[in-house]
């Protein structure tokens, strides 16, 4: 018992004594368990952070006492962050590059269609969707209906427009000569007590329903609808980007992300390896500078990388996979920038560990954790508040951002710009830090 | 060859060469002859720029007598080939992929490599399983290969860190060849061992080597010679041991009635390496 004391109090030691090791033995798992308790928290409500909320921008073209109530009750429906927008091309815009789940266009005549909806046809509102976003999309349609019986509700409540639709009505029955006698007389008696319910009824005894017995869900409505929610995928670059020609659109960014896991898990090893087997001090002897050790695995790192995302790329465009492409140069340019920007997170990750334990454990677990928040793993629509900025840190969000973009999304040059500055930038500055913490190795093992 | 002038490292408290200054000369065997932490490999490593020292030098000195230049220089460490103390390989790769690379590594011609890695293999005895993966190995063909390792660019000086620690016989005997064969060519070698034997049998002159200084340096007779007492005559008689140290042990033996029931048995042991340390330190090798 005292030798298995003393060997546990020994290698209790070491683990200290490593902090690299230490680190993703201790601190790391309490890391990971209050990250993603907290994204999920916010995912599915728990602890007070309510269901996530989905971004869309609200443009009303209408811009009628009507449209803005509208505009309002979405927002009251709850459920939905408004962003500002400066009209319909830029919601076409925002929503094909994933910054916004949709967009809300209120076309003009909204006002006018709503005070008839209850007697002639629901005014019509055009929604842009994300396509990847298609389990928001359905609530998105309730949260909107609910939003039109609100003010429906409220038209109920105003004597001079219901009496404005009755004497319109009233007009279309006279007007009308193939209606029988007896239909126009019992027409007439219909909209008689209609005036009296809704003009003189409605002043005097409240509204026939209201928000409060209505309004929100439409049940008991038999099939009516408020507003017509006609819904549409945004226009591509080069030609209508439509919906999701399949699952894989989505899938083929997070295989790609994972497959970077891969690559980056086995140079940064190996990269470790070098130290660790002793390899590096006979490089370090040879007759020429000690960082083509690191400048050559960094090479074969993205060599591989390349290869492998161009080898996804291809299967994924296979038909049975049917992932669309965009312009030929601008999936190779991103694809070269993910590549390069990964080559940094391997050089960054296997320099930091002193250890072939802490740089086992340490590379994996901290790519792991990066691909998840990266959307690699859980859907970037769970991301919501600041964890959707702490999503902005991670690579591998940016890896598949662009891949996105110059395939399905069919993004321009310029807005891949963008992505491709982060993913340059984050190889830049691993490789910087890998370099300089590489020359402080010690060679003598 | 090697010139090692007052060669100190600390590694903070602890200094691990003190002071150290040695001259090897061209096409030698020189061993570094000390126990465990007595700074071997601390000595190596900054003799071939792998780590700087805080103070002194490492110069390589050409046979005309002018400095080459420090360690830390390329044209000096195309000069020297290292055999690290563990396996310095490729498990993944085969033992020929392995030479033919560290060949390119030290800018051999993409004709010569193969040539080259072939001769070698050939020399350490693994050509039959040129193509295998080094990590099916066993432990001696591993040093085997990694001594080959550090020959493939056909240095003038090879630096040996404990090359069979750890090998089998067969290996042992196999490694003590190749440096036979490394002095027939010419190259000066420098052998780390803690293994009195093999200083020995393969050294032309030892350093001894403690607590990161040099005690004493010369051949190894003329080491047991200044440093190595006389000869020890033990007579075993059935009332205990009588030991005799004398310089003539022969004429200590004529003495002795070896005819008698009482004397049990006898035994001469003369100085070596082991007597040497233990008369520079006051403490055996193997403490």
């Amino acid at each position: 018992m005292r030798v298995v004391w003393a060997i546990a109090v020994k290698d209790l030691r070491l683990l200290m004594r490593d902090r690299v090791a230490a680190f993703f033995t201790l601190v790391f798992p309490l890391l990971f368990g209050v990250v993603f308790g907290l994204i999920f928290q916010q995912a599915f409500g728990g602890g007070g952070g309510g269901t996530p909320e989905i971004r869309v921008a609200i443009v009303d073209l209408d811009d009628s006492e009507l449209s803005r109530e509208y505009a309002e009750a979405l927002v009251e429906m709850g459920g939905l962050t408004v962003v500002g927008v400066e009209g319909p091309s830029e919601v076409e815009e925002q929503v094909r590059r994933g910054r916004l789940a949709a967009g809300i266009i209120i076309p003009p005549g909204f006002g006018a269609g709503m005070q008839g909806a209850l007697f002639g046809e629901a005014p019509g509102i055009e929604v842009v969707m994300d396509p990847s976003r298609a389990a928001e999309a359905g609530v998105l349609r309730g949260l909107m209906t609910g939003a039109g019986f609100r003010v429906m509700a409220g038209v109920f409540q105003r004597p001079d427009m219901v009496g404005d639709q009755i004497g319109r009505v009233r007009e279309a029955v006279r007007q009308d000569a193939s209606m029988r006698a007896m239909d126009r007389m019992l027409m007439g008696t219909l909209l008689d007590s209609a005036d009296r319910l809704f003009g003189r009824g409605a002043a005097e005894n409240g509204p026939a329903f209201g928000a409060g017995d209505r309004g929100g869900d439409g049940a008991g409505m038999d099939g009516f609808t408020p507003v017509r929610v006609s819904m549409r995928m945004p226009e591509r670059g080069g030609g209508g980007m439509g919906g999701l020609n399949s699952a894989f659109e989505l899938t083929y960014p997070q295989a790609a992300a994972w497959a970077l896991v891969g690559c980056v898990t086995g140079f940064g090893l190996s990269l470790v390896g070098e130290r660790t087997s002793g390899t590096l001090k006979r490089l370090a002897v040879a007759p020429v500078r000690r960082d083509v050790v690191v400048y050559g695995k960094a090479l074969a790192c993205f060599i591989a990388a390349v290869v492998v995302l161009a080898v996804l790329r291809g299967l994924f465009a296979l038909p049975v996979f049917g992932v669309r492409g965009g312009a030929p140069w601008l999936e190779v340019v991103s694809i070269g920038m993910i590549a390069f920007a990964f080559v940094g997170v391997m050089m960054a990750l296997s320099t930091v560990a002193t250890s072939a334990g802490g740089a086992e454990g340490g590379v994996r677990a901290v790519l792991l954790i990066l691909a998840l928040l990266g959307g690699a793993g859980v859907p970037l629509m769970f991301f919501t508040g600041w964890l959707r900025w702490v999503t902005m840190g991670s690579p591998f969000r940016w890896a598949i951002v662009a891949l996105e973009g110059s395939t399905w999304r069919g993004w321009t040059p310029g807005e891949l710009l963008g992505p491709w500055m982060v993913l340059g930038g984050i190889g830049a500055l691993g490789m910087v830090f890998g370099l300089w913490r590489f020359r402080r190795w010690p060679v003598q093992g | 060859m090697l010139s090692l002038r007052g060669i100190v490292k600390r590694y903070g408290k602890v200094t691990a060469v003190d002071g150290l200054s040695l001259e090897l000369r061209r096409g030698e065997v020189f061993g570094l002859l000390g126990p465990n932490g007595a700074g071997k490999t601390t000595t190596l490593s900054i003799a071939v720029g792998l780590i700087g020292p805080d103070a002194g030098e490492a110069v390589l000195i050409a046979a005309d007598g002018s400095e080459i230049g420090r360690a830390t220089e390329a044209k000096v460490r195309a000069r020297i080939g290292v055999c690290p103390q563990g396996d310095a390989l490729y498990e993944n790769l085969t033992a020929r992929e392995n030479l033919v690379f560290f060949a390119t590594v030290h800018g051999m011609p993409k004709a010569e490599r193969r040539a080259r890695a072939d001769e070698l293999l050939e020399m350490v005895g693994l050509h039959e399983r040129a193509d295998h993966k080094v990590g099916g190995y066993s432990g001696g063909m591993r040093r085997r290969l990694n001594l080959a390792a550090s020959l493939v660019h056909r240095p003038e000086l090879v630096l040996l860190d404990e090359p069979t620690a750890g090998v089998d016989p067969h290996s042992r005997s196999a490694i003590y060849q190749i440096v036979d064969e490394l002095r027939v060519g010419g190259t000066t070698v420098v052998y780390t061992t803690h293994s009195m034997d093999e200083a020995q049998r393969l050294c032309d002159r030892v350093a001894i080597i403690d607590h990161g200084r040099v005690l004493a340096v010369d051949t190894v007779d003329g080491l047991i010679d200044r440093h190595g007492g006389h000869a020890v005559v033990t007579v075993t008689r059935s009332d205990g041991d009588v030991r005799t140290e004398t310089e003539q042990p022969l004429a200590v033996l004529a003495g002795v009635d070896l005819q008698s029931p009482d004397v049990l048995g006898v035994r001469i042991d003369r100085p070596d390496l082991e007597s040497v340390f233990l008369s520079l330190t006051g403490r055996s090798l193997r403490d």
